[in-house]
């Protein structure tokens, strides 16, 4: 059986609308309904790793939301582990993990040890499950040097790996993070990225985030949300092959050249701002190397930088070839 | 059991945590205990210096006040902070937290935040209870303190009935907070006087609107050997009652409350 299915489920909300009359406003309000999720279904195995990626408002977190119990679809069902993750919210609770990246579960005036040990209380951990995890997240996590400190006098990075542990602490069948590595530094990203990997396969992983490089080294499946709906929802490296597998270098020149994008091949798409080139390319079709031949040969350069195209590059690729 | 335990595991890290601001602590406890001194003081010399007020004396003032002004710090101890101001959690995203664990939401947001300054009502109101008792005005025996100790209950469960019913409001509007300013704390106020000294439609509005006055006019009524109707003697015994089922259905309000409620975006 599936840990998570979701049948043709749909929530909206209602959104006044600001006719700009101040008086009219007062009176009678307009309102709106916006679609946040329509006729989303989806059915996700146990063990399976999945990033949900989308645009602001696209209506990740309220998927999310859905599927914690914390809100109510208007229509189609949930179910969580079999079950109606709102009607029981409380056992559905128990059996998941939650990390939002922008609201705390910590107490901030006091040591996350003290959080910890309240949650045992809640979750009711036995003490042997209790020690063993506090044990292996406070070794894996590297947090043994501030896990007694108050929480306010953390840094973001040291914080966010002990709102990780809380979410793990009572082995929970599903975890959930939305947004976990936003803001954080190259090494604390790496470090959350590694524990993710190593849950995987034993604990069922939805993932939302801005950083591509998380969902493409934690999760094998990706699904797309654009207004509310499903755009892809498929294996990470199939879509890479459909959608291509976009890169993107920068070229500092010595000087600004409005005429140096006439070089390069005809596959990149390239844009010119100040002194450097921006050029974005489906690596599957062209070579870095190729490109900054073209651009040597003709110009002066002063620094090269190659990175992978973040999400919105891809996103926006998909959402051309879906419009 | 289990609830006690958290409650009180609550309780002994909220202290740990308020050491760190122990100045706000005392300040705060020591202004709420002088606001309401104050309101006994007046009392006192109104009935010294002018006369009784609608045939109440001032340890009966004392009593009628007294029994309003307890049940409300203690029901605000558990739910002020956190239910009857849930507009601040719902923005702050900390119910979107609570919402995560298995627990009661309504227990989680009753030990969330103990609310301390309450203590210095609780204390200056057994002061002034103290000093009534002690004038010998008040008609005693263990029938009377059975009752009420019966309806410091009923008067907690309407005061808490109250409390949850603003907090859930803000399912729906942010605004909560300024219609109990109005519903809740401007017309429970006039509760602090007799209600014969009312016109009968405030009278009809705090029985059976707003029923303020089952948490201290009517059982102080039958307590203090005042009542005089059969109306009044049934409002008496009936508080409790009373209370309990408005916290009943307030309860329910808030888990009907809480399937509307859409979170704060993000």
């Amino acid at each position: 059986m599936n840990d998570i299915t979701l049948e043709k489920v749909s929530k909206s909300y209602l959104v006044p609308i600001r006719s700009g009359k101040p008086f009219k406003d007062l009176v009678k309000r307009q309102y709106q309904t916006i679609d946040a999720v329509r006729n989303i279904s989806m059915e996700i195995a146990h063990g399976e790793a999945v990033g949900l990626i989308g645009p602001n408002g696209a209506g990740k977190s309220t998927t999310l939301k859905m599927l914690t119990g914390i809100l109510v679809p208007d229509s189609g069902s949930i179910t969580v582990f079999g079950k109606d993750p709102f009607a029981q919210r409380k056992r559905n609770c128990s059996n998941i993990g939650v990390l939002f990246g922008q609201k705390s579960q910590l107490w901030w005036d006091l040591p996350a040890k003290d959080t910890f040990v309240l949650l045992k209380k809640i979750y009711k951990i036995p003490d042997q499950i209790f020690e063993k995890n506090m044990e292996k997240y406070t070794d894996v996590l590297d947090v043994s040097r501030y896990i007694d400190q108050p929480v306010r006098q953390l840094s973001l990075g040291q914080r966010t790996r002990l709102e990780l542990m809380a979410s793990l602490l009572h082995n929970p069948g599903i975890l959930f993070l939305d947004e976990p590595t936003l803001g954080l530094d190259v090494a604390v990203k790496r470090q959350i990225r590694e524990l993710l990997q190593m849950l995987k396969g034993e604990t069922t992983i939805i993932l939302t985030s801005h950083d591509m490089k998380d969902i493409d080294i934690v999760c094998e499946r990706l699904v797309v949300i654009d207004k509310g709906s499903i755009v892809i929802d498929d294996a990470i490296d199939r879509v890479k092959k459909t959608y291509g597998n976009m890169e993107k270098i920068e070229i500092k020149l010595k000087e600004a050249d409005r005429e140096a994008v006439r070089f390069l091949p005809l596959e990149v798409h390239a844009q010119i701002e100040e002194n450097t080139i921006i050029c974005n390319y489906d690596v599957n079709r062209i070579h870095s190397a190729d490109i900054l031949q073209c651009v040597l040969q003709h110009c002066s350069v002063m620094d090269v930088s190659i990175m992978s195209a973040d999400i919105d590059d891809i996103i926006e690729k998909i959402y051309q070839e879906s419009h | 059991m289990g609830f006690l335990d958290i409650y009180f595991f609550y309780i002994r890290k909220f202290f740990s945590a308020r050491a760190e601001y122990r100045l706000n602590f005392w300040i705060g406890l020591v202004a709420n205990f002088i606001t309401y001194f104050f309101t006994y003081i007046t009392y006192w010399i109104i009935t010294t210096e002018l006369a009784d007020i609608a045939g109440w004396n001032f340890s009966q003032l004392c009593m009628l006040y007294g029994t309003s002004l307890l049940t409300y710090a203690l029901a605000g101890t558990l739910l002020w902070y956190s239910v009857y101001n849930l507009s601040e959690l719902i923005v702050k995203g900390t119910l979107d937290v609570l919402l995560i664990r298995p627990m009661g939401v309504l227990r989680q947001l009753i030990c969330n935040r103990f609310g301390d300054t309450f203590l210095a009502q609780i204390l200056v109101t057994v002061i002034f209870l103290g000093v009534a008792v002690s004038r010998q005005e008040i008609p005693l025996g263990p029938g009377k303190v059975i009752y009420f100790i019966l309806i410091l209950i009923g008067g907690v469960c309407i005061q808490a009935a109250g409390m949850i019913a603003v907090g859930t409001l803000s399912f729906w509007t942010v605004k909560s907070q300024e219609i109990g300013d109005i519903f809740y704390y401007k017309i429970r106020s006039l509760t602090k006087y007799p209600l014969s000294l009312f016109p009968v439609i405030i009278q009809k509005l705090l029985t059976f609107i707003l029923p303020w006055a089952f948490i201290n006019y009517y059982p102080c009524l039958l307590l203090l050997d005042k009542d005089s109707t059969k109306f009044e003697m049934i409002c008496g015994y009936l508080s409790p009652v009373i209370g309990v089922l408005l916290l009943i259905v307030s309860v329910k309000f808030f888990y009907f409350g809480l399937r509307h409620y859409t979170g704060t975006g993000s």
